[in-house]
């Protein structure tokens, strides 16, 4: 029996939390997932549980993901974070992995590669 | 006998005595005369020196000075307004100044101000048009002339050429107003590219739920496919707003064209077009991110032969445009020249605007992309144009 990897979804883009939700939730791989609709929501659902991964949008109303990543990198360092932008600049993306991503996605992806990603993190 | 040798001794000492004394007086008034001359001839000296000084002064300063009467006729004209009018004195001098200025009612207002109500300008620009017919942008100011001789009374008009000003202000404005709509493009490109990757996502997943046989599967891949489309065009966007960073280097800038030409020469072929090089081989190292300058030489390129009909002639040439008054950087400049149906002097500016085009089948981003991408690199990217004589687009690059 495989361990249930625990990963959360953070978007204000509802379809895309919601896509990204059914996707994970339909994989063959065992998944519990999350969303949150702000990087305020997702520190809230972050204390006190163990996620595997996070993936998480930048632009944000109040909270951004690149903060949101900076407070995961200091509180909960074994879980890994994807960042996700459909900014289309380079030092967006250098930020991010400066920050700690362990990866960078520029919005619209492909879902296999968002799927393969996962896959490869968290095994 | 010795009575009568006295008397004439006396009166031959008495001769000697006066002519001796009127001598005297002569060498004098001599020498006075000599004194008056020299002192003349100093001061002749000095004023000549002083008017040569004062017509150095003239000639050599880098304004323009007109005189005029108040009959509105040329009294005087600098070297420095003959050579931005392609004058020569005897051309001008006596003539109406009317002959110069570029919009006749204009001259007829500043005029009518000059010489009826005595107004003097300050810091205005106007036009003048030069004797091959080349419209001068100038700012000039005016001041009253009052000379001892009254027939040259009138006004001084004094001008600075602003062609280059001009030139330098629209590439500033230039810069600006690109700038803004690069911000506002990636403003949208952000908004827009957010759902889509909702849509995206969700059609996929709705894909995978379907069998590969299921005709709703080609209904989904069509909206992935539009909505990939769609992306490209806001890649696109992001990259006129922010081109990337330019790694430089010392780049063959010839090499570089030829490179293009490869690409593009079974097209070229199928268009007859007629290839015209003027390299200059001394200059051919510049100092530019390889990369994004071959897609701007590439872009001109295509743009010249969408300009051209079936046999029509690109010239490319590379030649030294270092600034004489910036001898610190050694620009090299490479023409791009098509002879096809140019562009609208009023539109010429518009080229660079994102999507500005005459294309049907084009966004309109590819020249706006193309300056933002030269300015990145240290250069310029000009175009001169008129309509139905084809167009030069000027890309000027830093040497190594």
């Amino acid at each position: 029996m495989s361990t249930v990897k625990k990963l959360m979804i953070v978007d204000d883009e509802e379809t895309l939390t919601f896509s990204l939700y059914q996707t994970f939730i339909m994989a063959k791989q065992d998944y519990e997932v999350i969303t949150a609709s702000s990087g305020e929501e997702a520190v809230a659902r972050l204390a006190g549980d163990n996620f595997d991964l996070v993936i998480t949008d930048i632009s944000m109303p109040g909270m951004t993901g690149l903060e949101l990543l900076a407070q995961i990198r200091q509180k909960y360092p074994r879980t890994a974070v994807i960042v996700m932008t459909a900014y289309g600049s380079e030092e967006k993306k250098e930020e991010a992995l400066r920050i700690g991503a362990h990866h960078y996605i520029e919005k619209p992806f492909e879902i296999k590669d968002i799927k393969k990603l996962v896959m490869d993190i968290l095994n | 006998m010795s009575k009568q040798f006295e008397a004439k001794k006396e009166s031959i000492s008495l001769i000697n005595r006066t002519l001796s004394d009127k001598n005297t007086s002569r060498e004098r008034e001599l020498r006075d005369l000599r004194e008056k001359y020299r002192i003349l001839l100093d001061r002749t000296r000095a004023l000549e020196k002083v008017y040569k000084f004062h017509k150095g002064i003239i000639q050599n300063i880098s304004s323009g000075i007109i005189t005029i009467d108040f009959t509105e006729k040329i009294t005087f004209i600098n070297s420095a307004a003959l050579k931005a009018l392609d004058y020569r004195y005897d051309e001008l001098i006596d003539k109406s100044v009317r002959i110069i200025f570029a919009d006749h009612q204009e001259a007829e207002s500043i005029l009518h101000q000059l010489m009826t109500h005595k107004n003097m300008f300050e810091s205005k620009e106007v036009s003048l048009l030069s004797r091959t017919e080349n419209i001068i942008p100038i700012g000039f100011s005016t001041t009253l002339l009052r000379a001892d001789d009254p027939k040259y009374n009138g006004v001084i008009i004094s001008f600075r050429d602003l062609t280059n000003l001009n030139t330098l202000r629209a590439q500033m404005e230039r810069i600006d107003r690109l700038t803004t709509l690069g911000e506002v493009s990636a403003g949208i490109a952000h908004e827009i590219r957010n759902p889509l990757a909702g849509i995206k996502t969700s059609a996929q997943v709705l894909e995978e739920s379907f069998s590969p046989n299921d005709p709703r599967t080609q209904l989904v891949r069509r909206i992935v496919k539009e909505i990939d489309r769609s992306n490209e065009l806001l890649k696109k966007f992001f990259k006129f707003a922010k081109p990337g960073k330019p790694h430089q280097n010392s780049v063959d800038i010839e090499s570089l064209i030829e490179g293009v030409f490869i690409i593009l020469a079974s097209k070229m072929k199928r268009k007859k077009i007629i290839l015209k090089r003027e390299y200059h081989h001394r200059l051919r190292y510049v100092y530019v991110d390889e990369n994004q300058i071959e897609q701007v030489i590439f872009n001109l390129l295509l743009n010249a032969m969408d300009a051209i009909g079936e046999g029509g002639e690109i010239a490319v040439r590379i030649y030294d445009k270092t600034s004489v008054s910036n001898h610190t950087v050694q620009m090299i400049a490479v023409d791009i020249q098509d002879n096809g149906c140019g562009i609208d002097i009023d539109l010429l500016e518009k080229v660079f605007n994102p999507f500005y085009t005459t294309k049907t089948d084009g966004v309109g981003l590819g020249l706006s992309i193309s300056s933002r991408l030269v300015e990145e690199n240290g250069g310029q990217l000009n175009v001169t144009s008129k309509s139905g004589n084809g167009s030069v687009f000027t890309m000027i690059l830093p040497a190594v």
